[in-house]
């Protein structure tokens, strides 16, 4: 049979509707054994592999860091792997089930000592910039309109650099970490479009992910990157640090406000409830970080000019700053509240991201008090904070396996890494002139066209992720928010597409190639050769679904699978049974959760 | 008063009958039950087909570089770089209010200004103003005081009052959304009680593409991962549901050709989607659209310029486009904004700041300017910011909204209901403020009483669902006790079903129609008294 006579004759789409008995026959395909046998065979593979349905208690038990010593089985361990990752392939399920217990396994995730990936290509240290923020003429560097597309292309594979190095992570929970600061300590491409400024911001981020919260404020702070992004730059007294000329004060609190707001403190004081800052602050603040600016050449870096710096002593906080520094202002921040509010702020973020989104719950925030205490013993190092975490009988709560909503990000990365697709490998090499448009400005070839196929047009522009350009600087608001009647349909189009080879077809002719090759996707599962479709159903369902599928949902998942053992099925079907199932599996609504 | 106590009290009394179309949103009345809000819109006469459209200026627009008190000598104290110049800046002096003028680029806005439709709200704000952009934010979409929190937004409360029980457990085939917001992620403002009270979609839709779902019912004790999968089932089914209406919509071009504009102005895609929506008819009553990027700290001269030309030729060219379509004298429309900007500069650009001016637009809006020019001398400022008018505190401007144009009623009509939506509902306070004003800024709507509740006619109301394959129901109306008929028709003119012969009462009444052994195709239903008789068509699918 033709695959495409196949495909129309009801194969994919009509799949989706029912149980096994609604799957295609061929000449060649005998139906398998009744339906009854088929579910039996299921319930039986289930055991243990998938978060249990039954009535359960609608918190969760532990309010604190308490150690979790239950049982180690593949729902803890796929749960632990799903969190830290973004996407679990069998290759790495197989390397941490061997690891054997749930500290081997955390301990190696956390691991703080990996070298930072090298840096990716010659240009990032070229100063193209486009900042319209900039004023002055001489600083400003946008000799043309030409520079300017050149920039905003090399920014784009700044991005798509971070995405493969997402896919190609191994057991590691520093590209998640990574991802988490970009949406705490955020800047924006759109403000700043700076290729090398967005390179080091991003490695910045990484090189800190798993530190010191403390040494990471200050290398934030002087971040090239946030430096222009929340204008530091431009908050001075005196001499313009980017020009070297001027005198006065040109106090700006666009950055000296956000500090506070959204990077260290918050708004409110959690013990008081009473505001952690006045707006006097907020200018005391402003004028105590006076002096702050980018390098203009590489290596890039934030360089404090004291002939732009304003050292009148200054109330900030309650406290006098009477040589006032970025790091007095630090100190500061960091000791308010004897330091608990910036650290009940951080893990509350942490708890966000790795636990649940919504934290209102008196369990939940127990456990952020009990994380705030544990930052602050350490230290401010987070490593021992994360530890506790993913070790903590709160974290592997049935309130808690299954109740995140992808990112974008996690569900694309996670498409790729689960179903093994494959795309063109990044190129480091630049941008080429390909022709002149209508206006007489250069066009360029984007050296990594399916990359930025995948995060530009279709994380960014389709499901509302642009990385390192989030909506605002408080960042993408997450949970519920990524799952919107205009996205969600696009999961599922893209998902499908994607998986059945169909995706897009003008995005085909341009050149973009995203391979599924379904066979060879199934037969990496660990002891393939010797499993049966429904234990290879089982495996693949317990890596990419968190949470338990009700038995309609199961007979059809596996019913897909059903004629993929019979010796007489031809390679043929099996490929397309296989992809079936897979397309089954991220259509799911469960595929949406974590 | 608490809702509860205020359904108690019975205002709804003898209103029942009075209810003009019966259905918002497409929703029928009886599955939703009643509420303040839209009680009140019955003893109006009725609702009407009245629609708002918010634009959101996200960052924080300023106000005096934007509406200039150009001759005032301390706006150039105070803005020594930044200070625009009537002449060598192209400034649009308003003619009939010539201390002050609007930013140069927004020659459209002048244009609806100078023909009578735009209202100009000077120094609108809130007592104790926050200067987050996230907090004002909150605070300007759930309107509350400053230090009162609430999850659920305004229009998401007044859409909630008029559709309560909303979401039903299935949404209809062929419903609209109450509202609609083009961005990526639904908006607090239009989260309810009960979640969120309308859609949002980062463009229409051009393809429907529902899938067959196999779900298994959820527990019955919603942990929190249940509980996410119900949410995301939720989207899916609705999302088809309003996907579907939205593609079939009648009108899919506009009148008014948006791409001429100045380039990449995303306000006027937004815009040009919500005229088509609007053009074809759509019940949906609030949409929100959203221009980013006036967070103006540095380089504003430059970058104000260009936000406030697109909003300027985004807005006329909408305005023109509802005009062009016929549809102009049902929608109003209106900006706001987290804050304005410090009066005093920063060098190239402005901090945080307070009170602002913003735009009310529409044929039906009484265009003129409201309120006082921006008070820039040092005793009138607080802490360095623009006071606001205290009659132009943002939840009068949001009470006008309601009164005088989505009730259609005059300048007192439903305040007592508006106050309680606005300020204390559903058991949450929202202000300890609770007598808000109608500024009177809408031209009296035509059509709909004011005051005295209209006499209507019988209603018959469009079946629900339709086409159908079992089963239907149909509303309607009797304006008094009267002997009635509602009876099935086929187009070959015989009666095929019975299913209302008596004397009922006045008020609405519902009829379930089982389509029992009749074949797929169109049929007529009518509704007969002896004075007078109704029809409309059903269609049955086998």
């Amino acid at each position: 049979m033709e695959r495409r006579a196949f495909l129309v004759g009801g194969g994919m789409f009509a799949g989706l509707a029912g149980a096994a008995t609604m799957l295609p026959t061929s000449s060649k395909a005998k139906v398998g054994g009744p339906a009854a046998n088929l579910l039996n065979q299921i319930i039986g593979s289930q055991s243990g592999s998938s978060l249990s349905r039954q009535t359960l208690p609608l918190e969760a038990q532990s309010n604190d860091l308490t150690p979790y010593t239950g049982a180690w089985t593949d729902v803890q361990l796929n749960h632990l792997l799903r969190r830290s990752m973004l996407g679990v392939p069998f290759s790495q399920y197989t390397t941490a089930k061997a690891m054997g217990t749930m500290s081997s396994v955390v301990n190696k995730l956390l691991d703080n000592t990996l070298p930072l990936p090298a840096k990716f290509a010659s240009y990032l240290d070229e100063y193209l910039t486009v900042d319209s923020k900039i004023t002055d003429p001489n600083l400003r560097y946008i000799d043309s309109n030409n520079k300017q597309r050149l920039e905003v292309m090399r920014t784009q594979q700044v991005v798509n650099w971070w995405f493969d190095l997402m896919v190609k992570e191994n057991l590691s929970i520093r590209e998640k970490m990574t991802l988490m600061w970009s949406n705490h300590f955020v800047t924006g491409t759109d403000a700043n479009r700076h290729a090398g400024h967005a390179y080091t911001y991003n490695q910045m981020l990484r090189a800190n992910s798993l530190g010191n919260l403390k040494t990471f404020a200050y290398a934030m702070a002087t971040d090239p990157m946030m430096l222009v992004y929340l204008n530091g730059n431009q908050n001075f007294y005196g001499k313009d640090p980017m020009t070297g000329r001027g005198s006065g004060s040109h106090i700006n609190e666009n950055f000296a406000r956000e500090l506070m707001e959204l990077f260290t403190l918050g708004l409110i004081d959690p013990k008081t409830g009473k505001p952690n800052y006045t707006e006097a602050d907020v200018q005391s603040g402003a004028s105590a970080l006076t002096g702050w600016a980018p390098t203009v050449v590489a290596p890039f870096t934030g360089v404090f000019y004291p002939t732009s710096h304003d050292a009148t002593p200054v109330q900030y906080l309650g406290s006098t700053l009477s040589n006032p520094s970025l790091q007095s202002v630090l100190d500061t921040i960091f000791g308010l509240g004897q330091g608990y509010n910036v650290a009940w702020f951080i893990c509350q973020k942490i708890y966000w991201n790795f636990v649940y989104y919504d934290s209102s719950s008196a369990s939940s925030q127990g456990v952020i008090d009990a994380m705030a205490k544990l930052l602050l013993q350490s230290n401010w190092e987070l490593v021992p904070v994360m530890k506790a975490l993913l070790k903590s009988d709160h974290f592997y709560d049935a309130n808690v396996i299954g109740s995140q909503l992808k990112s974008p990000t996690n569900w694309a990365a996670g498409i790729v890494r689960e179903f093994q697709l494959t795309y063109p490998a990044f190129s480091n090499a630049d941008a080429t002139v390909s022709g002149v448009d209508g206006k007489g400005i250069n066009t360029y070839t984007d050296p990594n066209l399916t990359l930025s196929y995948i995060t530009n047009s279709i994380m960014g522009t389709e499901l509302g992720q642009m990385l390192q350009n989030p909506p605002n600087v408080k960042g993408w608001p997450g949970g519920e928010n990524w799952i919107s009647t205009g996205t969600f349909p696009l999961r599922e189009t893209v998902s499908l597409g994607v998986l059945a080879n169909t995706f897009d077809g003008s995005a085909k002719v341009r050149g973009i190639k995203i391979t599924f090759a379904p066979l060879t996707w199934i037969n990496s599962i660990p002891g393939a050769a010797n499993m049966t479709s429904v234990q290879l159903a089982a495996a693949a369902e317990a890596l990419t679904i968190a949470l338990q599928l009700g038995p309609k949902e199961t007979a059809t998942l596996y019913g897909a699978l059903n004629f993929l053992k019979l010796p007489e099925t031809d390679f043929y079907l099996k490929d397309i049974y296989v992809q079936q199932f897979a397309e089954l599996i991220a259509q799911l609504p469960e595929f949406q959760l974590l | 008063m608490k809702r509860r106590d205020f359904l108690k009290q019975g205002l709804t009394i003898g209103v029942a009958a009075n209810a003009l179309p019966l259905m918002l949103g497409g929703f029928p009345i009886k599955a939703l039950g009643r509420s303040p809000l839209r009680s009140a819109l019955e003893t109006q006469g009725g609702t009407n087909n009245n629609v708002l459209v918010i634009i959101q200026l996200a960052g924080g627009n300023d106000g005096l570089n934007c509406v200039v008190p150009y001759s005032n000598p301390l706006y150039k104290t105070m803005r020594p770089t930044l200070g625009l110049d009537k002449t060598a800046d192209g400034l649009l002096v308003l003619p009939d209010h010539d201390t002050l003028a609007f930013h140069g680029g927004m020659d459209g806005m002048l244009g609806m200004y100078n023909a009578g439709k735009l209202a100009l709200l000077q120094n609108v704000g809130y007592p104790a103003p926050i200067l987050s952009h996230f907090r004002g934010t909150d605070i300007w979409n759930t309107a509350t005081d400053s230090g009162i929190y609430s999850t659920t937004g305004w229009v998401g409360r007044v859409l909630n009052d008029l559709n309560p029980g909303y979401p039903p457990s299935v949404i209809p085939a062929g419903s609209q959304p109450l509202a609609i917001q083009f961005g990526s992620s639904l908006s607090n403002l239009f989260l309810g009680q009960n979640g969120g009270m309308g859609i949002a979609i980062n463009k229409l839709p051009t393809t429907d593409n529902p899938s067959t779902h196999f779900y298994d019912a959820l527990p019955a004790n919603l942990t929190n991962p249940y509980k996410e999968l119900g949410y995301v089932r939720s989207i899916q089914e609705e999302g088809e549901v309003y996907s579907t209406s939205l593609v079939k919509r009648s009108v899919n071009t506009n009148k008014v050709d948006y791409t001429t504009l100045a380039p990449n102005n995303t306000l006027a895609t937004q815009l040009s989607y919500v005229a088509q929506v609007i053009a074809s008819g759509f019940t949906t009553k609030i949409f929100l659209v959203t221009l980013g990027g006036f967070d103006t700290h540095s380089n504003q001269l430059t970058d104000q310029a260009t936000l406030l030309k697109q909003l300027s030729e985004a807005t006329s060219a909408f305005q023109q486009d509802l005009e062009a379509f016929g549809v102009a004298d049902k929608v109003v429309t209106m900006t706001y904004s987290e804050f304005g900007r410090r009066p005093l500069e920063n060098g190239s650009g402005t901090d945080h700041g307070t009170a602002a001016p913003h735009f009310v637009f529409g044929t039906q809006v009484k265009g003129k300017v409201y309120g006082a020019d921006p008070n820039l001398a040092a005793t009138a400022l607080v802490s360095g910011n623009l006071a606001y008018e205290t009659d132009h505190d943002f939840r009068n401007v949001y009470a006008t909204m309601l009164n005088e144009w989505l009730l259609g009623g005059s300048t007192t009509d439903n305040m007592t209901e508006i106050n309680n939506v606005l300020s204390a509902s559903n058991g949450h306070t929202y202000s300890t403020t609770n007598t808000w004003t109608s500024l009177g800024i809408i031209k009296p709507q035509a059509g709909v009483a004011t005051g005295q509740p209209s006499s209507i006619g019988l209603m018959l109301m469009q079946n629900y669902p339709n086409p159908f394959v079992a089963s239907t129901t149909i509303e309607y109306a009797l304006p008094e006790r009267t002997a009635v008929e509602l009876s099935i028709w086929n187009t070959a003119g015989e009666e095929v079903a019975r299913i209302v012969d008596g004397t009922q009462s006045s008020g609405i009444h519902s009829a379930e129609f089982a389509s029992g052994r009749l074949p797929s195709g169109a049929y007529i239903y009518r509704l007969k008294t002896p004075t007078t008789q109704v029809t409309k068509q059903m269609v049955i699918v086998k």
